[in-house]
């Protein structure tokens, strides 16, 4: 009682508003502890918490590469006005994605990605179990990055790195090429075909023409001599029109024709399984789009992903 | 003795009469009246008895001719040497009724015209008795037509060499009745087959095909009517199966008076002999019929097949082919029409500098395309 008291005494007291006011602030934080025990992906968020750009929620690389990382991208984002991201996960499938380029595109959007109003902004997700990634693009980032630039992209900037485990390098490789590929498009001219040509820091490049081995030669020899030689020995076979009969369908009566067995019967299942190829260059695994232009998904962004 | 052969003559002038498959009556070449076949024929029964009954007693004679030589006792001139009985080398003589010019016929003839005076003859001997045809399908189209779905064959043609058709010239068209043997048939046909039905659907990263498998039986009767077979020797095979078919609608009782104007043989290979050719069509026929009732499915190969054949009627006719031919480069060329329906069939010269200058009209601009759009 005299405990109320004191408290009916000192309602305008300061102490005791204050601890009042700590009371939901003490509730708050006992959720999120227990969201953190209990939601794995949210804890990673958690501890992300003080960077904007890169995300290594598979504690691959260490906080001072981190660091220089979340520097770059900052500097591209505030150069460009662009969001240059990096998430890297264990295994992409802990987001309850099956596929890794829907998976990426989630993640933008669900972290709100992007910078500016458009919220322009390239994501690169590496997924460390099955080596996949995913490159997403949003924003003007469908412009820069076309489909067949976000191959030259990972084939000349990081996929090399990465297959070598050389992860810190790979992503240092892949900020440089965004920034590298956003000069270019800011000259109009985005980099739309990579068989033709690569960016680097001195601007757009085009590839060598490549040597002629004999498998060059035999595709466009032979092939063009298969498909004419096929062309013309169909038209040859309109020569002949002389021919033995080997049927005599002409000479079936109306009603001739009179079934009298008509018996299926079911006997065995078999079941073949084929792993599921993706789609491969000459220089790396890929699956999406070819050169010429951006192919846009339905929720307004672009993709492409590959294996390193 | 009267003649072997005979010629329908107009009953108003005499003149020769000739088959017109336009019309389907006997037109005078001379005065150009028009008969009926039936009015005709009862003109000329008469005539046609007398000239079938001498071709049986020549023939008669001729054998026991040939026996007497055989029988050469000395007291008589051996003169079986100087070959002078055409029916040794399995040919006849006749004389023209209009010209009395001495024809030389093929044992078979049966219909032809005199090479002096050029009337149509008929040899109405060859299709007595057991050699009559049950039926005929008159000509329908005639040598116009024919030389116009000959040019018409031509075109369309992209390695027919152009000298071709602007030197070459056909040299002959004929009009020939060609026998043919036409059975009747059923197929009892038993045929067991493996068949799948198959789906793909997606699991992970895996694309699963399930496939179900079948056995499936299927048997039936396949009738078959009037299966053509020609019975020439003569005529190839492979020219008189390709212009079939023909319409069995203008099937006609026989009689000799369709035959003048045109050539005419009778049968020379046996209904045993043709037959096998029919049974191997009518077998082929059946399985397919069957398996063309084995639907549903993704895949169908067959595993089993009995195929017995129970022989019915055989019919004897007469069929209209025109036959022409031409020579070009030292090879000759063979070309026949179904003288009802006017498919022209006929193999034609390949002119390989065309052949190989399409080859390479579609293989350079396919080959640069490639390149370009692979390396440039």
């Amino acid at each position: 009682m005299k405990f109320i008291k004191n408290i009916k005494n000192n309602k305008n007291n300061m102490p005791g508003k204050k601890l009042i006011k700590l009371i939901p602030l003490c509730a708050a934080l006992y959720m999120l502890f227990i969201s953190c025990v209990f939601y794995t992906p949210f804890a990673f968020a958690l501890e992300n918490n003080n960077y904007n750009y890169i995300f290594d929620e598979a504690n691959l690389i260490s906080d001072e590469n981190r660091g220089e990382l979340e520097r770059i991208a900052g500097r591209i984002a505030a150069e460009y006005d662009f969001g240059a991201y990096i998430i890297i996960t264990p295994d992409y499938l802990i987001y309850g994605w099956n596929d890794v380029e829907d998976c990426a595109a989630n993640l933008y959007h669900e972290r709100n990605f992007g910078v500016g109003a458009d919220r322009n902004g390239l994501l690169l997700l590496l997924s460390i179990g099955d080596r996949d990634y995913a490159l997403y693009a949003y924003g003007y980032g469908n412009t820069a990055f076309t489909d067949s630039g976000k191959y030259s992209l990972a084939d000349n900037y990081f996929l090399d790195d990465f297959r070598e485990n050389n992860f810190y390098q790979g992503f240092a490789d892949y900020l440089n090429g965004v920034e590298n590929y956003l000069k270019q498009a800011n000259t109009g001219m985005a980099v739309d075909d990579y068989q033709d040509g690569y960016v680097d820091e001195s601007g757009y490049h085009e590839y060598p023409p490549q040597p002629l081995t004999i498998w060059n030669i035999l595709t466009f020899t032979g092939l063009p001599c298969l498909i004419s030689g096929l062309i013309c020995m169909g038209m040859k076979s309109r020569m002949k029109t002389v021919r033995k009969a080997a049927s005599a369908g002409n000479y079936i009566p109306s009603g001739g024709f009179r079934l009298r067995v008509r018996d299926d019967r079911f006997t065995h299942t078999t079941e073949s399984r084929v792993k599921i190829q993706k789609e491969e260059n000459h220089s790396g695994g890929h699956s999406g789009g070819g050169g010429g232009g951006t192919t846009i998904r339905s929720d307004g962004g672009s993709s492409s992903s590959g294996k390193f | 003795m009267p003649a072997q052969v005979t010629n329908y003559q107009c009953p108003a002038c005499t003149g020769p009469l000739h088959f017109v498959g336009a019309s389907g009556k006997l037109q005078c070449d001379y005065c150009g009246s028009v008969y009926n076949i039936a009015d005709i024929e009862a003109l000329m029964a008469e005539k046609d008895a007398k000239a079938s009954d001498a071709f049986q007693k020549e023939n008669a004679k001729n054998k026991q001719d040939n026996k007497n030589k055989n029988n050469n006792n000395g007291d008589n001139w051996d003169t079986s040497g100087l070959n002078q009985n055409w029916n040794e080398d399995g040919l006849h003589s006749y004389n023209c009724p209009s010209c009395g010019a001495e024809l030389i016929c093929d044992a078979s003839t049966a219909a032809t015209s005199c090479p002096y005076c050029g009337n149509p003859t008929i040899v109405p001997g060859q299709f007595s008795g057991t050699l009559k045809p049950d039926f005929v399908i008159p000509f329908k189209l005639d040598q116009k037509a024919a030389e116009a779905a000959l040019k018409k064959h031509y075109k369309g043609r992209p390695f027919l060499p152009s000298a071709f058709t602007s030197q070459n010239h056909i040299e002959k068209i004929q009009g020939v009745y060609v026998p043919f043997w036409l059975y009747d048939g059923v197929a009892d046909a038993d045929a067991e087959f493996h068949a799948t039905r198959s789906s793909s659907h997606r699991e992970g990263d895996y694309e699963v095909t399930v496939t179900r498998h079948f056995d499936v039986r299927r048997a039936g009767d396949i009738r078959f009517e009037k299966v053509p077979v020609d019975a020439s020797s003569k005529m190839p095979d492979d020219h008189m199966d390709s212009i079939e078919p023909y319409d069995y609608q203008d099937l006609k009782a026989f009689s000799t008076a369709y035959l003048p104007g045109y050539l005419a043989d009778r049968y020379d290979v046996s209904v045993q002999d043709c037959a096998k050719r029919a049974d191997k069509r009518c077998e082929n026929t059946a399985l397919r019929e069957l398996e063309n009732t084995v639907t549903g499915y993704d895949s169908i190969s067959i595993t089993r097949s009995n195929i017995k054949l129970r022989r019915g009627k055989v019919s004897y006719a007469l069929m209209p082919v025109y036959m022409l031919n031409t020579k070009w480069g030292g090879k000759d060329f063979l070309f026949a029409m179904n003288g009802q329906t006017g498919k022209m069939v006929g193999d034609l010269p390949i002119s390989w500098g065309k052949f190989w200058l399409t080859f390479a009209a579609i293989a350079a601009p396919l080959g640069a395309l490639i390149y370009w759009l692979l390396y440039l």
